[in-house]
């Protein structure tokens, strides 16, 4: 176990790649404590076997033909005859579409995908920063696990016992508190950078028709998708697949913008993004083996509910803990691991589990976007070419507020609990 | 050569296998909602295809520089040591690819009953395209080396 | 011979079969004076039912939670047999035969080819029933309806005979998929259907018990031979009783369950079982690598006639 630590450490100061740091410090601990000598393989190989993970180059693919076909930048176009007066229009934008991604993805990674490779581009050219960017398509992603449909909730919901029903109802109001912090934050941020609105004054009628007309084949785009799904053709991961082959279609034969070398690049660099996220995802499979061999879960909970009777302490103690955890864990893996005992120490304490379901995803969703693991993180900077260096330090101020927000819904649990009560 | 058939692996067979996914996933919703036919294998076949296009791809991902470390500390470092950083970072990443391939071999010769249930293919294909995978990292890492050696280690 | 098992489960912490387990290792911890002891990794903590089977084979002291049908992937296709369709009339049957002369062989015959040992095959959880947007009184109510089946020979050879569109959900999917319609129905016993909430979203459940899933705990053989012949029986005669008070806690539970749904707005159908049987007796004469008059061997161990 300490050996393992030393090793995570010594071999991220020596730039190792991340994968492979996961890798060699859950071999040292391999070493000390013998599994079968395969072990490493098996875990790598069926923490790729988890349907919803297809969303994520599903999308990755999606993204990318959204933007070299077009219907990124008429999209986005569109937006800002709507908006560009704003300060920060654009990035506000990406907050936005975000709660409308959210509503379909339920994938983070999935959302943080499509934001990077679409919207960030356009960041870029109306003179934003790339880390800017790559930032506010990471923070606003995190509406999407929130969100109904959710599919850390579902997960939770089942291993817990818990009403995904009232899970989902209990996503909502914090699913828009998020969205407004963020938009807040956009502004207050745009404001001290000085990014000026990308347009003098308000669009006139004329133009935002003219605009939205040009931007038919897009617009149908998500309004397609979204009955798709609601009607039931597809479930939220098939969902990938379809916008992905709609928006290469419209890109070839409408909009006339994708070549066969474009085609090819569009698919090579979803393959590396792709490899390179879920390659970590994989790494992290064989790491979180070490959490439950040496029972920690488990020790955790004994020394949770010794910690205090107050459940508000012991839901800080909580909070703290796994946003500790998240900065090395992957998120979805801190749920399915720490869920069900978590379950157990909120039903000793009188703490509802919808609130704690909530909280607990919302919390390990921040850990994906915080160094030196996250696949949120990854997912975006590997799109954008950001280093994590100067994505974290753009990232500080949005992890400051959405902290704040965590508590927030820590504390006032009728945030959470309120619909939910009220529709059940 | 060698840069060539590193690209083939890591960057021309994962554009097929990301492709096939697609049509895989979109062919599934096409046979159920306009065919009303199952579609068995597609679920197999996806998992198969983005297994293969992850750990074929990795190599094309290091090829291009796009596997994340923190350079943080490194940066901190003279530029003479910060090479000797760079080339250690190299060889631990061969040394742990090495172990990889082990671990896969070991799956390969012991997980002999497990298949992929509607295509009835054994399991072990993957862990053999992970062993490839970890083999071209492998290669990536020591072209790399090479290329420090003779002054153009320009990612130092 | 001191030995630490790891007790492997995808099911949660709270389910009632680990709820079970844990006291089933508790009393062989008791009973061998702490020769027998037991680490507890709900939740898929050691990975997949599969990745825990494998580590099983590999001769790693686990045991894991798993079923005959997924067993006979490992070398011995009999195995399957017993969860096809109706083939035990009730759990008092199922009991019998999952003790009975015939299963003993097939247990030995998968520590021989995979090097697992079959502890108890009777942790039954109360027959599947099938749950969706209508009743399905008669199986004809069922064509062409989409239905939520795993992509596991046993269902398909069940669920197309009946007519439905099988559609393969990952089970962290059913419930979106339930609700927006992508499939129309899906199949769970009541107590697994009130830990996934599907009938939040469906309100019809119909009574087929279609499968009675002969669920347990298999161990890697190596582990169990190293036991002295003692602490195998206690191990063996523990497990066993386990699974007997899950299989009474859960018809228990059926009842509270039914009442408890009904309240929620769910209605209850009975189904033309007979009618069923018929229509899915085409699993029986499908599986090639069974040998001939496997059927009315295993009928007889289940009748114990
Ligand atoms: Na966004
Ligand atoms: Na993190």
């Amino acid at each position: 176990m300490i050996l393992a630590a030393i090793a995570f450490v010594v071999l991220i100061v020596l730039r190792v790649p991340i994968g492979f740091v996961m890798l060699g410090s859950s071999m040292a601990y391999f070493s000390v404590n013998p599994m079968m000598a395969s072990i490493v393989a098996q875990r790598m190989g069926s923490s790729m076997e988890s349907f919803p993970l297809l969303a994520i180059p599903l999308f990755v693919v999606a993204g990318c033909a959204m933007a070299r076909g077009g219907i990124a930048e008429k999209l986005y176009s569109f937006a800002e005859s709507l908006v560009g007066h704003w300060k920060g229009g654009l990035a506000q934008i990406a907050v936005l579409n975000s709660v409308f991604m959210g509503a379909m993805s339920g994938s983070a990674n999935a959302d943080a995908a499509i934001d990077a490779r679409t919207i960030v581009p356009v960041m870029r050219r109306r003179g934003y920063s790339n880390a800017y960017g790559s930032v506010i398509s990471a923070a606003s992603s995190l509406i999407a696990p929130i969100m109904p449909p959710s599919i850390a909730l579902i997960v939770y919901g089942l291993l817990t016992d818990t009403s995904i029903g009232r899970l989902f109802m209990g996503g909502v109001v914090p699913a828009i508190i998020i969205a407004i912090a963020l938009m807040l934050t956009v502004r207050w941020t745009a404001v001290r950078r000085n990014y000026a609105p990308s347009r003098e004054e308000r669009a006139s009628m004329g133009e935002i028709a003219r605009s939205g007309w040009i931007a038919s084949w897009a617009l149908a785009m998500p309004v397609m998708l979204l009955l798709g799904l609601r009607v039931g053709w597809f479930t939220p991961t098939e969902l990938g697949a379809v916008a992905a082959l709609y928006a290469f279609l419209v890109g070839v034969f409408i909009y006339r913008g994708i070549s066969w070398r474009d085609t090819y690049d569009l698919l090579r660099e979803s393959a590396h993004t792709t490899a390179s996220v879920m390659f970590i995802v994989a790494a992290a499979a064989v790491f979180s083996l070490i959490l439950s061999l040496e029972q920690i879960p488990q020790m955790l909970i004994g020394a949770l509910l010794a910690i205090s009777e107050n459940k508000y302490v012991v839901l800080l103690v909580i909070n703290l803990l796994l946003l500790v955890l998240g900065t090395v864990f992957e998120g979805l893996a801190l749920v399915v691991i720490l869920g069900p005992l978590l379950i157990q120490v909120a039903n000793a304490l009188g703490i509802d589990p919808v609130h704690l379901g909530v909280v607990l995803v919302f919390n390990t969703a921040i850990g994906s976007l915080t160094p030196p693991v996250g696949t949120v993180m990854f997912t975006v900077c590997s799109i954008t070419r950001c280093s994590i260096e100067d994505f974290t330090k753009e990232f500080l101020p949005y992890l400051a507020v959405l902290i704040g927000v965590l508590l927030l819904l820590t504390f006032v649990p009728p945030l959470v609990t309120f619909l939910p009560d009220l529709m059940f | 050569m060698i840069r060539r058939l590193l690209e083939l692996v890591g960057s021309v067979l994962p554009v097929f296998l990301i492709a096939f996914l697609v049509l895989v996933v979109a062919a599934d919703v096409f046979a159920r909602n306009i065919l009303r036919v199952p579609f068995y294998a597609a679920h197999d076949l996806a998992i198969l295809a983005f297994s293969a296009s992850v750990w074929l791809g990795l190599i094309g991902a290091a090829l291009y520089g796009q596997l994340f470390g923190i350079g943080f500390f490194v940066e901190l470092l003279p530029e003479r040591l910060r090479r000797v950083v760079v080339v250690l970072s190299h060889i631990i990443v061969i040394i742990i690819a090495v172990a990889v391939i082990q671990a896969a071999i070991a799956q390969i010769t012991t997980a002999r009953f497990t298949t992929f249930l509607a295509l009835g293919w054994p399991k072990w294909i993957v862990a053999a395209i992970l062993a490839v995978g970890m083999g071209g990292i492998i290669i990536v890492q020591l072209v790399a080396i090479v290329e420090i050696f003779r002054g153009e280690g320009a990612d130092a | 011979q001191e030995v630490t098992i790891r007790l492997a489960t995808v099911n949660s912490p709270t389910s009632e079969s680990f709820l079970k387990a844990e006291e089933a290792a508790a009393r062989v911890t008791e009973r061998t004076e702490g020769r027998v002891q037991f680490q507890m990794f709900p939740s898929a903590q050691l990975g997949s039912t599969t990745d825990s089977i494998e580590q099983a084979s590999q001769g790693q002291p686990v045991m894991t939670f798993t079923s005959a049908s997924f067993l006979a992937g490992f070398g011995v296709p009999e195995l399957a047999i017993v969860e096809g369709p109706f083939i035990v009339e009730n759990t008092d049957e199922a009991e019998r035969l999952a003790f009975s002369e015939i299963m003993n062989g097939f247990y030995d015959q998968l520590a021989e080819t995979a090097g697992i040992r079959a502890v108890a095959l009777n942790w039954f959880d109360g027959p599947r029933h099938m749950i969706g947007t209508a009743g399905y009184t008669d199986p004809v109510s069922l064509e062409g309806v989409r239905m939520r089946v795993p992509p596991v020979e046993t269902w398909i050879k069940t669920f197309e005979p009946l007519g439905v569109i099988p559609t393969t959900v990952e089970a962290a999917e059913v419930y979106s998929a339930l609700s927006q319609g992508v499939v129309a129905a899906a199949e769970s016993p009541l107590t697994g259907l009130r830990a996934s909430g599907w009938q939040e979203v469906v309100k019809h459940i119909t009574l087929t018990g279609h499968f009675n899933l002969f669920t347990g705990w298999v161990m890697s053989e190596a582990t169990y031979q190293a036991l002295s012949d003692e602490d195998r029986a206690i191990l063996m005669e523990e497990f066993r009783t386990g699974g007997q008070e899950l299989t009474a806690l859960s018809a228990d539970l059926e009842n509270e369950i039914r009442t408890e749904f009904e309240a929620q707005g769910v209605t209850f159908h009975e189904a033309d079982v007979e009618a069923y049987r018929e229509k899915t007796a085409s699993f029986y004469t499908s599986f090639p690598a069974w040998p001939d008059g496997l059927y009315d061997q295993i009928r007889a161990a289940a009748t114990g006639e």
